[in-house]
């Protein structure tokens, strides 16, 4: 139920800041900061595409899952990131350090999911042993 | 849900469902009742056989052929492994890998192993590696069969 919530939010949040920028962006044309939130929604896309592409690559092995997945994002967001000058020569190497803080929670997150889930198909198999 | 069973020696197999109303686990129910009946054609030393579905332990594409793997025996079928997956889905045989399917009726349990692979150990001791995207698939089944 909190997932869900959470879920939620985050998208009701998602379409409030697209429509209040675009709204923004109809009133007073293209600013620093509306371009910013629509370069990250550009990327949020871009990245959604490289997850479900590397998911397709390989998908057995959690830990080589995650750090192919962690260094195709990070590639991206450095090139994504030069290209709308986020980063400069100097501090390229802050769009691994940006994609790891995203990743290294989620990681460990999804261990506690991938736990939960594999405790309840047990717990199911073991319910249907005792009724047969 | 109450069973009754009764043994008549004049007639076939014979299952009558009686149901207040159709809902979604009486129509499962008599989804996967008609699936027990459903058999795949499969080929072993030259000899087609027709494999009843509850009989088959996994599924699995190697090299462009699919294999189906009762307790005892390997046949090679002419179905493809998506094909197989829309029609076995309603008898428990579900997509585990991308090259792999396997009976639910069969599953013993499921494990993680030291190295982050997920592993399903079968009743007849087979081992099977689990992609993460499918381990969902496996829950969800076994929650509407409840």
């Amino acid at each position: 139920m909190l997932k869900v919530m959470i879920k939620r939010t985050l998208i009701l949040a998602a379409i409030i800041i697209l429509a209040v920028f675009s709204v923004s962006l109809l009133s007073v044309g293209m600013t620093p900061e509306i371009a910013l939130v629509f370069e990250i929604f550009l990327l949020s896309f871009f990245v959604t595409v490289i997850q479900q592409m590397v998911k397709q690559i390989i998908c057995s092995h959690l830990i080589l899952n995650i750090i192919l997945e962690y260094l195709a994002v990070s590639i991206f967001v450095f090139l994504y990131g030069y290209f709308v000058q986020w980063f400069s020569h100097s501090n390229w190497w802050m769009a691994f350090v940006y994609v790891a803080l995203v990743y290294v929670p989620a990681y460990f997150l999804d261990m506690a999911i991938v736990n939960r889930e594999i405790a309840y198909i047990n717990a199911q198999l073991e319910r249907r042993r005792k009724e047969c | 849900m109450k069973i009754e069973t009764k043994q008549t020696n004049d007639k076939p197999l014979t299952v009558i469902i009686e149901y207040p109303r159709l809902d979604a686990k009486t129509q499962k129910l008599i989804q996967k009742i008609k699936t027990l009946d459903l058999k795949v054609s499969g080929t072993s030393n030259g000899t087609v056989f027709q494999i009843p579905i509850s009989d088959i332990c996994y599924a699995e594409s190697l090299e462009r052929k699919t294999f189906l793997y009762t307790e005892k025996d390997v046949y090679l079928t002419d179905k493809k492994l998506y094909e197989l997956e829309e029609l076995l889905r309603e008898a428990g045989i579900i997509r585990i890998s991308k090259s792999c399917l396997m009976n639910v009726d069969m599953l013993e349990s499921v494990k993680r192993l030291t190295n982050s692979q997920l592993e399903a150990t079968l009743q007849n001791g087979e081992k099977l590696i689990v992609a993460r995207t499918y381990l969902k698939q496996i829950k969800n089944w076994l929650k509407e069969d409840m």
